[in-house]
């Protein structure tokens, strides 16, 4: 068949040129290939794309195998195509037009999709700069900076000064660990904590108002007193002019918010800071200076009894070649009751060993001990009798008056009821309970017979043989006397020292009382015994020992520093009026 | 940053014979020393005289630092020029590290003045990694360049195709196809980490190189010729791709530690204003 082939190009202006072309062929093919009758080039077409031929019902399109087209808008591998078709070959575009006379068919080829310009795709594929992948600096600016806002500051803010109600200072602790318990798990303004709380503070950590209670304001100590009502000075503020001391805040030395650890100062140079020269701080001050338990750290100097009789006591250093002397107005040798044979004890065959804790028996705190007394400590051995026909009867211990009436009283018991076993007593005494009444005759007889035995027996026990073992005793006239006892239950009172942390030491380590004949023997150690195992705070080859583990700071004898919060707040309302 | 060339990024360093090394080494030294010597009670932290010192040095420092971004925007303002504040910008900051850690006395937690020096250490880590891209990319991108800019590269990629179309012309559709999609689909850089990593896992070109180089055994005669010259100038060009993406990976470089430092600077701004007010709100 002869067609026509109209090959189409659409200038920019609008204006089409066309170049004809008329071919003889038995269909027309249609590809890139080069023996195609119509050679459609360029890429994005096939080989071969398909045929136009005729057929007995009219034209048709026959794509090439395994390929389609589209004709007339529709995708089809082939079909009927009459004049005014569109067919679609990759950026072709095929129109079948009306053949002028003589010509078999007609067609008009034109590149309607021209491919992309290979530069032009490759730049608008491309992003070859950050500030075009979407994310923004400015966006990521904005997004901390509202974030961290709202929830580092305006949520705490909202949190604690928008939503709690405002209650009433707590008055006592547990009341506090219960309004403590907030709604939330967590408050807003833990965030804003300058780090983690003293452990005994933990119970109040999540409410922050308990001590900060008004803003731009340092917590000041009525917070702190709220529980700590009986903290009381260091030092006397009427004896003392040392505001530093008697008006700081508690918080220039309680540190809150530093960890974990304990809230109590136990740096050994806080306390040399004064201690190293006490004078300087407070001239009118008596005690020694000190800076370090290892290095520098005065002779213990406990209160010693220098004379029970007159209460008097001083203050004297364990100076070797000078120890001090005690005067208690009791004899008492521990060498002979710690003696290795035993010591004899009346009812008991065998003499029985003593050994310290016999006698000296912790208190129940296990710091100190419980104090010694003849009842408890000494009658199971020395037993207070007088009359050898009964052992067993022994006087009260402590008062002359009632021991003598105790006696007394035996006797006369005896001389009238009669029937005594009593040696050297008159027929009288020794008759037979129960028979005839005594005349008044026979009881003054009697009643004379118990004063003599009273008398004989007083004279016996206030000897050196049972009470003047032990004590003093002083004739004046008819009268006895008994010097009064005074014996040291706290040597130094300013040191705490725990018996029950140094169990695993034998007594005598450091109380050398197998040794001491004579109970004005202070056995007390001196600093030297304490420093064989306790250094200073840095010792590295002792036990590091800061002045707080014998020294409190707050001393118990002193006035409560809750008087002190109290007459600053009145004289700030004072100020403030 | 408009700075350029290797020439200045050496010269910040040693900008005035590291005057402003050695103010912040005189800096610091005076910081350490002062620590050192210092012994508060309870140990040290923020809220000592030192800690209060070296705290408002500290802040100081930061609105400075920071304000470098707004200085470095304006030409000509000012007594110092944008050299010093660059140079005093690079080795205050590392000051700024160690002073601000000072302040702290080693107390972190989980708070807002702990984020703050979280955050700082952000800026100032990002800064350094960013210092460092700025003394050793430009010479690779200059040599990995060869005196071409990125549009030269382009062009030539781009210049490729027809030569590439016209090789594979007689070849059979497959390949026809594949040669298509090199040309249209190709692309350089991408999202963000596309043009950090340097490389296209999914290149049409290189996929194209690829499959037209294992069927090439296949085609013989003129057609092997013509997939033998195909296969030399996908070659060519997946070569000028990968050079184009290192430079895109380059560029990248130079800009991607500003993601973070301008970002985290806003955010240490806010947490450091909210750190100053809170200490004092909760004295």
């Amino acid at each position: 068949m002869e067609v026509l082939v109209s090959y189409l190009t659409r200038k920019r202006d609008g204006a089409v040129a066309s170049r004809n072309e008329v071919l003889t062929c038995e269909a027309l093919s249609l590809g890139r290939s080069t023996d195609s009758e119509v050679e459609l080039s360029g890429p994005g077409v096939l080989l071969h794309e398909g045929v136009i031929d005729r057929r007995p019902g009219g034209l048709f399109f026959q794509a090439a195998t395994r390929t389609s087209a589209i004709i007339d808008g529709k995708v089809a591998r082939n079909g009927p195509i009459g004049i005014g078709s569109h067919v679609k070959l990759g950026p072709y575009e095929i129109v079948v037009l009306n053949p002028p006379d003589g010509k078999d068919l007609a067609v008009s080829v034109e590149l309607v999709q021209p491919m992309e310009d290979s530069l032009e795709s490759l730049r608008r594929l491309s992003v070859t700069d950050l500030d075009r992948t979407g994310i923004s600096k400015r966006a990521f600016a904005w997004a901390s900076l509202i974030v961290i806002l709202a929830l580092f500051l305006a949520w705490p803010i909202f949190d604690r000064y928008g939503m709690r109600e405002e209650t009433a200072a707590p008055a006592s602790v547990s009341n506090l660990a219960k309004t403590s318990q907030l709604s939330w798990p967590m408050s807003g303004d833990i965030v804003w904590t300058s780090g983690e709380i003293s452990g005994s503070h933990k119970f109040i950590a999540n409410n922050c108002a308990v001590c900060h209670e008004r803003p731009f304001v340092k917590v000041q100590d009525n917070v702190c007193v709220t529980c700590h009502e009986s903290v009381r000075h260091h030092v006397s503020p009427e004896r003392f002019d040392l505001p530093q001391l008697t008006m700081a805040l508690c918080q220039s030395c309680h540190k809150e918010h530093a960890g974990p650890t304990h809230i109590v100062l136990s740096e050994q140079t806080f306390c040399g800071s004064c201690h190293g020269n006490i004078k300087s701080i407070a001239a009118a001050s008596e005690i020694l200076n000190a800076t370090d338990f290892g290095k520098d750290h005065p002779q213990f100097r406990p209160i010693v009894i220098t004379d029970a009789s007159t209460f008097a006591m001083d203050r004297l250093p364990l100076e070797p070649g000078k120890w001090p002397v005690e005067k208690s107005n009791l004899a008492f040798p521990h060498k002979k009751h710690l003696v290795a044979s035993g010591v004899i004890v009346p009812g008991e065959k065998d003499r029985r060993v003593l050994e310290c804790v016999d006698c000296h028996r912790l208190d129940a705190g296990g710091v100190g001990f419980r104090p010694t007394s003849m009842m408890t400590d000494c009658s199971s051995c020395h037993w207070l009798n007088f009359e050898y026909t009964a052992p067993q009867r022994v006087v009260p211990h402590g008062s002359i008056e009632n021991a003598m009436l105790t006696i007394k009283e035996f006797y006369s018991d005896l001389a009238l009821r009669g029937g005594a076993e009593i040696e050297d007593a008159p027929a009288l005494v020794r008759r037979r309970p129960g028979t005839a009444p005594l005349t008044p005759e026979q009881r003054l007889e009697a009643l004379a017979w118990a004063e003599r035995k009273t008398k004989q027996a007083g004279d016996r026990l206030f000897s050196k043989q049972v009470c003047g073992a032990c004590h003093e005793i002083q004739q004046h006239g008819d009268a006895l006397t008994i010097a009064p006892v005074l014996l040291s239950t706290l040597w130094m009172p300013k040191a705490k020292f725990n018996h029950s942390k140094h169990a695993t030491a034998p007594c005598t380590d450091c109380h050398n009382a197998p040794a001491s004949e004579t109970s004005a023997d202070v056995l007390l150690p001196s600093v030297q015994v304490c420093q064989v195992c306790h250094g200073g705070e840095a010792a590295s080859t002792r036990v590091p020992s800061t002045c707080i583990m014998c020294h409190d700071f707050h001393l118990e004898f002193q006035e409560v520093m809750r008087e002190k919060v109290v007459r600053s707040g009145a004289s700030a309302r004072e100020r403030s009026r | 940053m408009k700075l350029a060339g290797v020439s200045i990024h050496k010269s910040i360093i040693e900008y005035r014979g590291f005057f402003y090394l050695k103010l912040a080494a005189g800096l610091v030294l005076l910081s350490v020393a002062a620590y050192w010597v210092h012994q508060p009670l309870a140990g040290p932290n923020g809220g000592t005289w030192l800690g209060y010192t070296l705290g408002t040095i500290g802040a100081l420092l930061i609105v400075w630092l920071a304000w470098f971004g707004i200085r470095k925007r304006r030409y000509g303002v000012g007594r110092l020029l944008l050299e010093d504040w660059l140079s005093g910008h690079i080795y205050l900051g590392v000051a700024l590290l160690i002073i601000a850690t000072l302040h702290s006395g080693f107390q972190f937690g989980w708070n807002v003045h702990t984020l703050a020096y979280v955050l700082m250490v952000g800026v100032i880590v990002s800064g350094a990694f960013g210092l460092l891209v700025y003394l050793r990319v430009p010479a690779l991108r200059t040599e990995n360049r060869q005196n071409m800019s990125l549009d030269d590269m382009m062009a030539l990629i781009a210049g490729l195709s027809k030569e590439i179309y016209q090789a594979a012309s007689t070849l059979d559709d497959e390949v026809g196809q594949l040669v298509q999609e090199a040309d249209q689909r190709t692309r350089i850089g991408g999202g963000f980490w596309r043009q950090l990593s340097g490389t296209d896992p999914h290149c049409a070109t290189t996929r194209a190189l690829n499959k037209v180089r294992a069927r090439a055994e296949q085609f013989s005669g003129a057609d092997a010729d013509a997939a033998r010259q195909l296969v030399t100038l996908l070659a060519r060009k997946v070569e000028l791709l990968a050079r184009a993406r290192r430079d895109v990976r380059h560029h990248a470089l130079l800009k991607v530690w500003l993601y973070f430092h301008v970002p985290m600077t806003v955010g240490l701004i806010a947490a450091l204003l909210i750190h100053i007010f809170v200490v004092f709100l909760y004295w």
